[in-house]
């Protein structure tokens, strides 16, 4: 059973399912307020999860996006600043909580 | 590292200290007039104070309890002992500041130097960096303003806590029992703010996941916790006891408020530069042309430190980087990142309710980047003088506005914001008090207007402002407001006093309430008006024109005070049946000595204090806290509230005798203070114990 869900294929169907079921839940009148973002940023937390990304690529994209908003305040785009900074919040906190999970992880192999 | 080196860099951070305040030393006048800023100014009133601080009553809005506030008491005494020397409001205001930078800063650089200690050792530089970070943060400039002394030296105390807990977790620790007194007193300390103690607590918990020896930790934590509870056993028991009386009276202050949480909180890109709080102070130090410069700056260091820490692959720094995101979920309240769920919480957990104002989470972000920014920079090599020189550039470049030597009150007063002033009291003031302070009968005062947090007028002696009166809050007598009290007791009667001050046209008389409330004085103030007041139209001369009216003996006038004297106001404790004499000896805020004579065969006794079911009458025999606790008070069946707020007993009793009126907390405070001191001395005995052994065993060693 644990090898069946080792099989990439597995992997990417279970992934496009649950991604279905959230979207739909996302769109149905029972969101309890579950934003678009928190929807895009929940995608990203499962396929980290799912194909092991390392949680550095996560950080990296959060400090890109994390600039990125700084630039675009200097540019006084406000709203878009403060929306690119939710992402950029939503990919360190991805990335900080599988970072330290692995290494405790490591940790506990050693 | 050297003794040498540390007094360098406590003296670095001195000398920064006193340049931050500069503008402050050079002028003679005391911190405050803005939001909770109450240093006194007087020398009658800070010598007053440490004589009212170990009680669980106090006279204060016709009186309430008060021992939630206990544990600032070794605070309080602490700061106000500088006035026995003859140093008044100015010095003690400044010295709070300047102490609390430096325990701030100093003890944050001896914590990273022991966290990052345990990893690898190159340099003290990432531990200066990090403490010169935490003392002169964005935070801490912002409670300055803010005026909370209790707040932000609960802050500069939270790194020597976990310094000294860190070495009571270390391995081989031949002076366990010292580290677990001294981690258990800073501990207490930290008690003097409420949410201090309980974000300290929960970061205590998470960190148990960073741990290599958890049995060893939560064996520490458990010590820790049982030597605290015995240490504040003093206050602790009073609190348990009088629990309900005490959140009935505070409580009616403590529900949350949702514009608040919504409104008054940093927005998300604040709270990434740690430069948010209930008002945008910090960015309102900084041009606004620059601001967008500054903040691309600022994200270009965050991002080098986040990327440090999780390139590092350290789980401590990690663990770090994650309580400083998840802190800024709740330090931007009903914002982003999570404002809604936020506010759920707020609706839903009870302990929430401790942290009306959102702006106290920012204490974890602080704390948290403090310590990231020790372990993002443990790896840089500082040997070389040019990345020295970047780092320094940079924590100038992020904290300058920390350095405008007068907490940037010049450019928030010019910008219409609020600010910190030095103020001085003037010499009709002094005078005044020097009046009501010699006259050591019981008896209450009243300020007019009734504002504990009024705005301020311009004078020679202060700017324009607003905020807490410390002449109000610590009162050399027993006083009335209508603003910052939390008890209810007789809360309708001074709502009306104020009204019918107020009201020009309301021909009603003060006399009966004033006289009623046992008001002797009365100090009408020409240089403040009411602020979160329904009288928004006050003039102290139709004021003075009903006192006069009404018939108060008008004793003094000195520049912007004028005093009344009420000679018909009713006395402490007094009964309303002829040919009953009541005299009566106050021993403390929570003990009178009552002298019966002549009475009536049934005679009710007064006592013009908030009504609470905790005061006792007892025999005169019954005089010591163990016997009063153990037995039965007598008259408690008749004990109720009379007048509107004040205790009345009903007393069917012939002859004169001598009766005892106790309030019973007070008792379990003596109590548990024999219990907190019998710990205290008990530690100190194992302590001395396990030192002299330890060094007969280095002595024998030496020998050998």
């Amino acid at each position: 059973m644990l090898k069946l869900f080792k099989s990439l294929k597995v992997k990417i169907a279970l992934f496009f399912f649950l991604a279905i079921f959230l979207f739909l839940w996302r769109y149905s009148e029972f969101n309890p307020g579950f934003s678009g973002k928190g929807l895009i940023l929940t995608y990203w937390l499962l396929a980290s999860l799912l194909f092991a990304i390392d949680g550095k690529i996560s950080v990296l994209i959060g400090i890109l996006l994390f600039l990125s908003s700084s630039v675009m305040l200097l540019l006084k785009h406000e709203g878009l600043a403060l929306r690119v900074s939710l992402y950029s919040y939503g990919f360190l906190f991805i990335g900080a909580i599988i970072q330290f999970i692995s290494l405790l992880k490591e940790k506990e192999k050693k | 590292m050297t003794h040498f080196k540390k007094k360098i860099i406590f003296g670095i951070y001195l000398f920064l200290s006193l340049v931050s305040i500069r503008y402050f030393i050079l002028n003679p006048g005391t911190l405050g007039h803005n939001w909770d800023w109450f240093v006194p100014s007087s020398l009658i009133y800070l010598q007053n104070l440490p004589s009212t601080l170990f009680y669980t009553w106090r006279n204060f809005s016709l009186g309430e309890p008060i021992s939630l506030w206990l544990p600032s008491a070794p605070f309080f005494l602490f700061f106000t002992g500088f006035s026995f020397l003859g140093f008044g409001g100015g010095f003690i205001s400044k010295l709070l500041v300047i102490s609390s930078i430096l325990l701030s800063s100093f003890g944050m650089f001896l914590l990273i130097n022991k966290l990052v200690n345990k990893q690898e050792k190159k340099s003290d530089f990432p531990a200066f960096l990090a403490g010169l970070f935490y003392g002169f943060s964005p935070f801490l400039l912002c409670e300055f303003i803010g005026g909370a002394a209790t707040q932000f030296f609960a802050y500069s105390l939270i790194p020597w806590f976990f310094y000294f807990f860190s070495i009571l977790n270390e391995k081989n620790n031949n002076h366990y029992r010292f580290y677990l007194l001294a981690s258990a007193v800073f501990f207490s300390f930290l008690t003097i703010s409420l949410q201090v103690i309980i974000l300290c607590s929960f970061l205590l918990f998470a960190s148990l996941v960073i741990q290599e020896d958890k049995t060893k930790y939560l064996k520490n934590l458990f010590f820790l916790f049982i030597l605290y509870c015995l240490l504040n056993f003093y206050w602790i028991l009073p609190t348990i006891v009088e629990f309900q009386n005490i959140f009935q009276t505070v409580g009616a202050g403590s529900a949350f408020s949702d514009f608040t949480i919504r409104n008054l909180v940093p927005s998300l890109d604040q709270a990434w530069a740690n430069i948010g709080y209930t008002r945008p102070f910090y960015p309102a130090l900084i041009s606004n042309n620059l601001y967008p410069f500054w903040l691309f700056i600022v994200y270009l260091g965050l991002s080098f430190i986040f990327w440090k820490v999780i390139a590092g692959k350290r789980k401590e720094a990690v663990f770090w980087l994650f309580i400083f995101l998840f802190s800024l979920i709740f330090s931007t309240g009903g914002k982003d990142p999570l404002g809604n769920q936020v506010l759920w919480l707020y609706e839903h957990l009870f302990l929430m309710s401790f942290f009306r104002s959102p702006q106290h989470f920012i204490l974890l972000s602080v704390f948290s980047m403090a310590i990231l920014i020790g372990h993002a920079t443990v790896g840089v090599d500082f040997k070389n003088y040019i990345k020295r020189i970047l780092f320094i550039a940079f924590f100038v470049i992020w904290l300058y506005p920390f350095f405008s030597g007068d907490f940037g009150s010049s450019i928030l007063h010019s910008k219409k914001m609020e600010y910190i002033d030095s103020y001085k009291l003037s010499p009709g003031y002094e005078k005044a008090f020097e009046i009501i302070h010699q006259d050591e009968g019981d008896h209450k005062m009243l300020f007019l207007p009734l504002s504990g947090s009024p705005k301020f007028l311009k004078t020679e002696y202060q700017n324009e402002n607003q905020g807490g009166d410390p002449l109000i809050e610590y009162s050399i007598k027993d006083t009335v407001v209508t603003d910052i009290s939390y008890a209810s007791q007789g809360k309708d009667l001074v709502l009306e006093l104020e009204r019918i001050f107020c009201d020009k046209k309301n021909q009603e008389k003060t006399s009966d309430i004033v006289s009623g409330f046992n008001v002797k004085y009365l100090l009408l103030r020409k240089d403040v008006i009411p602020h979160f007041s329904e009288c928004q139209t006050w003039n102290w001369q139709d004021a003075y024109l009903k006192l006069k009216v009404e018939g108060y003996a008008e004793i003094f006038s000195q520049d912007y005070v004028i005093l009344f004297e009420n000679n018909k106001y009713l006395p402490h404790l007094y009964s309303p049946q002829k040919n009953t004499t009541i005299s009566f000896t106050k021993i403390n805020p929570t003990r009178y000595e009552v002298q019966v004579d002549n009475p009536a065969d049934s005679f009710d006794l007064i006592f013009l204090e908030s009504y609470n079911s905790s005061w006792k009458i007892f025999p005169e025999k019954i005089n010591d806290f163990a016997g009063q606790l153990f037995s039965k008070p007598l008259y408690a069946n008749s004990h109720r509230k009379i007048n509107g707020f004040a205790n009345g007993w009903k007393i069917n009793k012939n002859g004169s005798y001598r009766l005892l009126l106790v309030y019973i907390p007070q008792n379990y405070l003596y109590l548990g203070s024999v219990v907190s001191a019998l710990a205290l001395l008990f530690m100190f005995l194992l302590i001395i114990n396990k030192e002299l052994k330890f060094a007969k065993e280095k002595h024998d060693e030496y020998n050998l």
